[in-house]
């Protein structure tokens, strides 16, 4: 197996999450996954599109440890490095990634082109009080996934993962972390035979009419709305 | 905001005043905000998105353990 991990670190945030995705690295080479690092000022959209097209390497895994937005993945500095325009770059592997709301829009389009998408649908958050524990929840998936090989149970496992950590939260009167953790736990999708699950009664209609990956391929009335604005 | 949520928010600003006091490196990282405690005491006061955010888990919070509790006397009086 083969991986491209990217990880900017360019402000506070990306300071914590740089850190948690050390230990991924640290797996990766344990379990003998071949890993391309684009850590920094590598972190650039530029950088990531020659890897993901790169011939001789053509990653199965595309790891990104940074912030993200509906419909995009940031790189250094805060620009998206991967966006609905090029992620058709990931439409034949697995993404997994910690970065906000990615898993709203942008993780629904990698998986409507064919591929798997680990991710959150809404902000992400955690505190400095327990920072390993997040760490924890943050990385468990990528343990269950590609490391145990349990595709079948990882977004339950990982779900029980979140939950257990809340309550140790609890438990040693962190609450503001336990809300987080909870919160991020709620957050938290996989998209392989899966399918994204919608709030829209007009997508859940479409998605009955035409299929799930048809449903999922006309842009929703607000997006077009906004789109005839600007 | 009812009578129990703004006592609720008062009790959470206390414990977050002592987290200011005693650890005044602790922080709130929330998407690309970092917040200390006492900016996260203002923000209870005045964001409303927020103050929901955090009523919404304290009771879901309060919900789970009650339904642990239960789980665990089932459990045990079988």
């Amino acid at each position: 197996m083969k991986a491209l991990l990217v990880r900017p670190r360019f402000d506070k945030p990306t300071q914590y999450t740089f850190g948690f995705a050390e230990e991924i690295l640290q797996w990766c080479r344990e379990a003998g996954i071949a890993v391309v690092e684009l850590a920094e000022a590598e972190a650039t959209r530029g950088r990531i599109e020659e890897i993901l097209k790169y011939p001789l390497f053509l990653p199965d895994l595309y790891i990104h440890y940074d912030h993200g937005v509906e419909d995009g993945l940031c790189g250094q500095g805060g620009g998206n490095a991967i966006d609905l325009k090029n992620c058709h770059l990931l439409a034949t592997i697995e993404t997994y990634t910690l970065a906000c709301l990615s898993a709203k829009s942008l993780g629904v389009e990698v998986w409507r082109q064919g591929g798997k998408y680990w991710g959150y649908v809404d902000v992400v958050s955690f505190t400095t009080d327990a920072l390993d524990r997040f760490k924890e929840s943050f990385n468990c998936g990528f343990r269950y996934l590609f490391i145990e090989g349990d595709r079948q149970n990882a977004l339950s496992r990982a779900k029980d993962t979140f939950n257990r950590l809340t309550f140790e939260l609890v438990g040693t009167g962190k609450m503001i972390a336990a809300i987080c953790m909870r919160e991020n736990g709620q957050n938290l999708r996989y998209y392989d035979t899966n399918a994204p699950d919608s709030g829209c009664q007009l997508r859940r209609m479409l998605i009955k009419v035409l299929g799930q990956k048809r449903g999922w391929a006309i842009p929703s009335p607000l997006k077009i709305m906004a789109r005839w604005m600007k | 905001m009812n009578q129990i949520e703004k006592a609720l928010i008062d009790e959470i600003k206390k414990t977050l005043g002592r987290v200011a006091d005693s650890n005044p490196a602790w922080r709130l990282v929330l998407g690309t905000e970092t917040l200390s405690a006492t900016e996260i005491i203002k923000k209870l006061g005045n964001d409303k998105k927020f103050q929901r955010f955090v009523l919404t888990h304290y009771v879901g919070l309060a919900v789970e353990i009650e339904q642990k509790a239960r789980e665990k006397i089932e459990g045990t009086s079988g």
